[in-house]
C-alpha cells in the first residue's frame, strides 16, 4: 500500500473513487495507519471527515434499530436486522467503517400490520399514499414496505417480508431465515440477525440483483468469510441449489476471492471450475468495478445480466414473467385501484415498465 | 477532584484507538481520540486526575502533565460526556494552549482531542446543513411577473448515480436530497434558478441512485419553460439530471 502511495496518486481521483465504491472509512484508516507521512494532509483530513461523518451516522442508525428492535420485541414480533450496522459488524467487527443509507428488517408477513403500528408508536411511518391503504401492505408481490423516521428525518427503514422481490425468484423462506437468525452484540445491546450462512446467500443474491454496484458489496462478502472460518459451506451450497441461487453465491464468492483474496474451500473451487459461467459473469462485474470511468448505468442491461446469473431455466422463465407482470408497490402508487380491481395491477405493471424503460432507451439514444 | 465519566443514553464505539461516541439525549456523535478516549474510560469516579496522568504516561512511555488531563476533561465536560458529581466536579479549568503545547512538545504527548459530529436530525434535514439564503417551500408562494409559469405540481424526475444525490456541477448539495429539503436547481432560461421546489427522493432502479422528485410550486418560476424546469444534462463522474 504504501508502494502504490508513493507513486504519486491522483488522490483527488482515489477520494472520488473511495466514494463510488462506498469505501472511504476504510480508506481512511488504512492511509491513516500505514501512509500517514506520504498521503497530503488536506486528503486525509477530507477522508477523516467524512469517516467521522459516517460514524456518527452509523451510531445514529444502530441507536435507531435497537429502538425499532425493542419496539417489535415488545409487541411480540420475530424481527432479525441485516445489512446496515449488523453486516458493518460482522464484516469489519465495527459499525463505523461500512457506509449504509438504511436499516433492513425482516418480519414474517403475517405480522406486517402490526409491525406497522410498533414503527408508527416511534414515529416511523410508510410514505403517505402508502399508508393510505392497508391493503397495499398485503400487495402478495411486494417484499418490502419503506418507513421513514419521524419528521424529516433521513434515516429509511425497509421492513422486508422477504429477502427479494417476487419477480426476482429467490425463495428463502421467511420463517426459516427468523428461526435460524442468531444475535450479535451491537452499541447498544445484541440484536437478532440472519445466521451467517443464509447471511452469505443473501449478500450474493443481493450484490447480483444491483450488479454488484460498488467494491464494498465484495468487499463486505470477502471480510464475512474471513471473519467466519467456521462457516458451514455445506449448508450454504445445498440451501443455494435448492432455490436455484448457486451461481449467484459462486459469482460473489469468485468476486471476493480474486479482489479481496478471500479464503473458500475447496468445494467452492470445485464448483467454481465446474460452471463456466460463473467466470465470465466474474470477468464482467471486474471490468466494470475497476473502470474508473463506469457509471454503473445498468438500467437497460440489468435484466439480461440477472437472467445470465440464474442455472436453472426455471426461475429464468419466473423472472421474465414476473417481471413483466407481477405488480409492485409502485403500480399501487400511480394507480389507486379499489381492492375489487387489484388484479387489474397486472395489467398496470407492464404499462408502467413499458414506459419506464421505453423513457430509459429514449435517453440512451 | 475525582471525575466520573457519563454512560447512560450513550452508544459506544471503538475504532482503533479512538472512540465515537453516540448521545441519545443531545442527538449528537463526538470522536474522542486516542488521549481522550483514555481519560474518558479511567473516569471512574475513583481514579484522581494525578493518577490519571500516570496512567496515561505508564501507557504513552512519557512524562504526562496533569494540565493534559484536565484539558480533557474539559473537552468532555463539555461535549457532555462527564457526569456531575458533587465531589468531583470536573469544572472547567483555564489553562493556556501556549502552555499545553509546551507540554506535549517537551513530553511528546498527543493532546487530547473530542470532536463533536453532526447526525442528522429531524430538524437538521428539514433545512440545508448550509445557511444559504434559499427560501422554503411555501403553500403561498409569492407572486411572481410570470410570463410561462410551469403547471402546478409539475414533475421533474433526475436520476443521479448516488444516493447522496451529489450533483457534479455543485449546486445541488448532499444535504439538498434530503426529503422535504429546499433546492435551487440552475435553470437554462434564468441562469441560477432561486425556486422554492419541494425535494423527495426515492430509490431508484439500481443500487447506489436514487430518483430525485422536484415538485414546482404553481407560479413560482418566472423564467423557466411551461413544460416544466429543465434539469442539466449529466456530466462529470457522479453523474448528472436528466429530464424527464
Amino acid at each position: 500500500m504504501r508502494a502504490l502511495a508513493e507513486r504519486g496518486l491522483d488522490w483527488d481521483l482515489v477520494v472520488t473513487l473511495a466514494g463510488r465504491h462506498n469505501l472511504v472509512s476504510l480508506l481512511s484508516r488504512s492511509l491513516g495507519r500505514f501512509c500517514a507521512d506520504i498521503v497530503p494532509a488536506k486528503i486525509l483530513a477530507q477522508l477523516a471527515k467524512d469517516a467521522n461523518a459516517t460514524a456518527a451516522h452509523n451510531l445514529f442508525a444502530t441507536n435507531e434499530l435497537q429502538r425499532i428492535m425493542a419496539a417489535l420485541a415488545a409487541a411480540e414480533i420475530p424481527a432479525t436486522a441485516f445489512k446496515g450496522p449488523v453486516l458493518a459488524c460482522l464484516a469489519y467487527g465495527n459499525t463505523s467503517l461500512r457506509r449504509f443509507d438504511d436499516l433492513d428488517i425482516l418480519i414474517d408477513r403475517s405480522r406486517i400490520l402490526d409491525a406497522r403500528d410498533a414503527f408508527a408508536s416511534l414515529g416511523y411511518r410508510p410514505p403517505p399514499r402508502v399508508a393510505k391503504s392497508r391493503h397495499l401492505m398485503r400487495l402478495r408481490s411486494e417484499y418490502c414496505i419503506p418507513f421513514r423516521g419521524p419528521g424529516a428525518s433521513p434515516l429509511l427503514v425497509d421492513l422486508h417480508c422477504e429477502i427479494a422481490p417476487w419477480f426476482f425468484s429467490f425463495p428463502l423462506d421467511t420463517t426459516a431465515l427468523l428461526e435460524r437468525a442468531v444475535q450479535i452484540a451491537l452499541p447498544g445491546g445484541a440484536v437478532w440477525t440472519l445466521s451467517r450462512e443464509d447471511l452469505l446467500l443473501v449478500l450474493c443474491m443481493h450484490g447480483t440483483k444491483h450488479v454488484w454496484p460498488a467494491l464494498e458489496s465484495v468487499a463486505s462478502i470477502a471480510e464475512l468469510l474471513r471473519a467466519t472460518p467456521e462457516l458451514r459451506w455445506g449448508e450454504v451450497l445445498s440451501r443455494a441449489r435448492r432455490t436455484g441461487s448457486e451461481r449467484m453465491l459462486l459469482l460473489g464468492c469468485s468476486l471476493a476471492r480474486n479482489l479481496f483474496d478471500a479464503p473458500l474451500p475447496e468445494g467452492v473451487e470445485r464448483a467454481l471450475r465446474r460452471d463456466v459461467a460463473v467466470a465470465a459473469l466474474t470477468a464482467v462485474v471486474e471490468s466494470r468495478l475497476l473502470d474508473p470511468h463506469d457509471r454503473h448505468d445498468t438500467f437497460v442491461g440489468m435484466p439480461w445480466f440477472h437472467m445470465r446469473c440464474r442455472e436453472r431455466l426455471r426461475d429464468r422463465l419466473r423472472y421474465c414473467v414476473r417481471g413483466v407482470f407481477a405488480p409492485e408497490l409502485d403500480d399501487a402508487l400511480s394507480v389507486a385501484l379499489p381492492r375489487v380491481l387489484f388484479p387489474l395491477y397486472w395489467l398496470v405493471h407492464p404499462a408502467r415498465v413499458l414506459a419506464l424503460y421505453g423513457k430509459a432507451v429514449a435517453r440512451r439514444w | 477532584m475525582l471525575p466520573l465519566s457519563r454512560t447512560e443514553k450513550l452508544l459506544v464505539e471503538e475504532l482503533d484507538e479512538d472512540l465515537v461516541i453516540y448521545d441519545e439525549e443531545r442527538h449528537k456523535a463526538h470522536r474522542l481520540n486516542g488521549t481522550a478516549a483514555f481519560v474518558w474510560r479511567r473516569c471512574d469516579g475513583r481514579t484522581t486526575v494525578a493518577q490519571i496522568a500516570a496512567l496515561l504516561a505508564a501507557k504513552t512511555g512519557d512524562a504526562v502533565g496533569d494540565d493534559v488531563v484536565l484539558l480533557a476533561l474539559r473537552q468532555l465536560q463539555s461535549a457532555s460526556l462527564l457526569r456531575a458529581n458533587g465531589r468531583t466536579a470536573a469544572r472547567p479549568v483555564g489553562i493556556p494552549r501556549r502552555e499545553l503545547l509546551k507540554t506535549a512538545a517537551l513530553f511528546a504527548v498527543v493532546l487530547p482531542a473530542v470532536t463533536t459530529i453532526l447526525v442528522p436530525t429531524p430538524a437538521q434535514a428539514a433545512s440545508p446543513a448550509t445557511p444559504t439564503a434559499t427560501p422554503k417551500p411555501t403553500a403561498t408562494p409569492t407572486p411572481t411577473p410570470t410570463p410561462k409559469p410551469p403547471a402546478a405540481g409539475v414533475w421533474c424526475v433526475g436520476v443521479v448515480n448516488t444516493m447522496e444525490g451529489v450533483n457534479p456541477d455543485g449546486v445541488v448539495g448532499p444535504t439538498a436530497t434530503t426529503p422535504g429539503s429546499t433546492v435551487c436547481i440552475p435553470c437554462p432560461a434564468s441562469g441560477t434558478c432561486k425556486t422554492p421546489m419541494e425535494l423527495r427522493w426515492r430509490r431508484g432502479p439500481t443500487a447506489g441512485t436514487c430518483i430525485i422528485i422536484v415538485t414546482v410550486k404553481p407560479g413560482a418560476c418566472a423564467a423557466c419553460p411551461a413544460g416544466g424546469i429543465r434539469l442539466l444534462p449529466p456530466v462529470g463522474t457522479n453523474g448528472g439530471w436528466y429530464v424527464v
